[in-house]
């Protein structure tokens, strides 16, 4: 049974890192420890750290993965903007070009202190 | 003796057995609708969208490789496909499915300008900007392709000599455009305060 037990234990894991949103995973990784075939029969601190280290990996990798997320979106953002910004310039050179492009400047300078610079 | 022998083979069978339960319960766990679904209806909801996104990406695929071969007409018959579908959850506006048909529209005016086809072109844009209402990427990119249509039929009015309608659509493609960057710039200000879209 306690084979089985950390079968349990493996295909929780495995099904909460791959298939799920991270923030689900702590509550099906916790979930684990209080199986009946696993209480009692290991070392109950070692589970913990490792329970306690997975939730902070799987936060930050959910922090990653929005800061990459927002990045992306930014940057089409900036490339649409560019492109107006082009064409806009093409039909007024005058006061207004020479506003949208400071603005297209700052909105790049922007994106490129907080992303990098954006794949094209 | 012979009894301790079927104990063990009865351990060994139960070890089987549980552990064969065990790894359905978890199998079973990982395929059910996600974490705040409500009950079968939203798996089934879940489904008919990962479908209808699916068909999206395979379209624009199609799109890309016939674009390639300069087989424009081609290409946007492919996205027509994309805007033409039946749309997952009938009745109910999924914003997932209104930015892929608002993109969608946006890629078949583009690909209309550049047959010289502005008169399709303005309706696409304008059908797709009523399913971006508000101030996303999406939306800007419409305004911004909305912008090119109009710089481009401004262009078509001048060289028949309707100089008057030609000022007209050029002063239309400037505001489009400057709208466009208003919206991205917002786009971008959002997206990196980490607040909402």
């Amino acid at each position: 049974m306690k084979r089985a037990g950390w079968l349990l234990i493996a295909s929780v894991a495995a099904c909460g890192g791959a298939a799920e949103a991270p923030s689900q995973t702590p509550a099906g990784a916790s979930a684990a420890p209080t199986s009946p075939e696993s209480a009692g029969q290991r070392n109950e601190s070692t589970p913990e750290a490792v329970v306690s280290a997975r939730s902070e990996v799987d936060r930050a990798e959910q922090r990653i993965s929005a800061a990459q997320s927002d990045c992306a979106e930014a940057c089409r953002a900036l490339a649409s903007m560019e492109r107006a910004a082009e064409h806009l310039c093409a039909l007024d050179s005058g006061a207004e070009c020479t506003h949208v492009r400071e603005r297209v400047e700052a909105a790049r300078e922007r994106v490129r202190s907080t992303c990098g610079e954006c794949s094209r | 003796m012979g009894c301790a022998v079927t104990d063990g083979r009865f351990s060994l069978a139960a070890l089987v057995l549980a552990s064969i339960t065990a790894f359905a319960l978890v199998l079973a766990r990982c395929d059910r609708a996600p974490e705040g679904a409500a009950g079968d209806d939203a798996a089934v909801v879940d489904t008919q969208l990962l479908a209808f996104l699916s068909l999206a990406r395979s379209h624009h695929h199609e799109a890309t490789i016939l674009e390639q071969s300069g087989d424009k007409r081609g290409a946007i018959d492919a996205l027509r496909k994309i805007t033409t579908a039946p749309k997952p959850h009938d009745g109910e506006k999924l914003p997932e499915v209104e930015e892929v048909v608002a993109d969608a529209y946006a890629r078949i005016a583009d690909l209309e300008v550049e047959t010289n086809d502005t008169s399709n072109a303005r309706k696409d844009v304008e059908t797709g900007l009523r399913h971006a209402p508000d101030p996303t990427y999406f939306r800007g990119h419409l305004l911004e392709v909305y912008g090119v249509v109009e710089q481009t039929r401004a262009s078509q009015l001048a060289d028949a000599g309707q100089d008057a309608a030609a000022a007209e659509a050029n002063a239309h493609a400037v505001t489009l455009l400057r709208q466009a960057v208003d919206v991205q710039e917002g786009v971008i200000g959002r997206a990196l305060d980490g607040g909402a879209k």
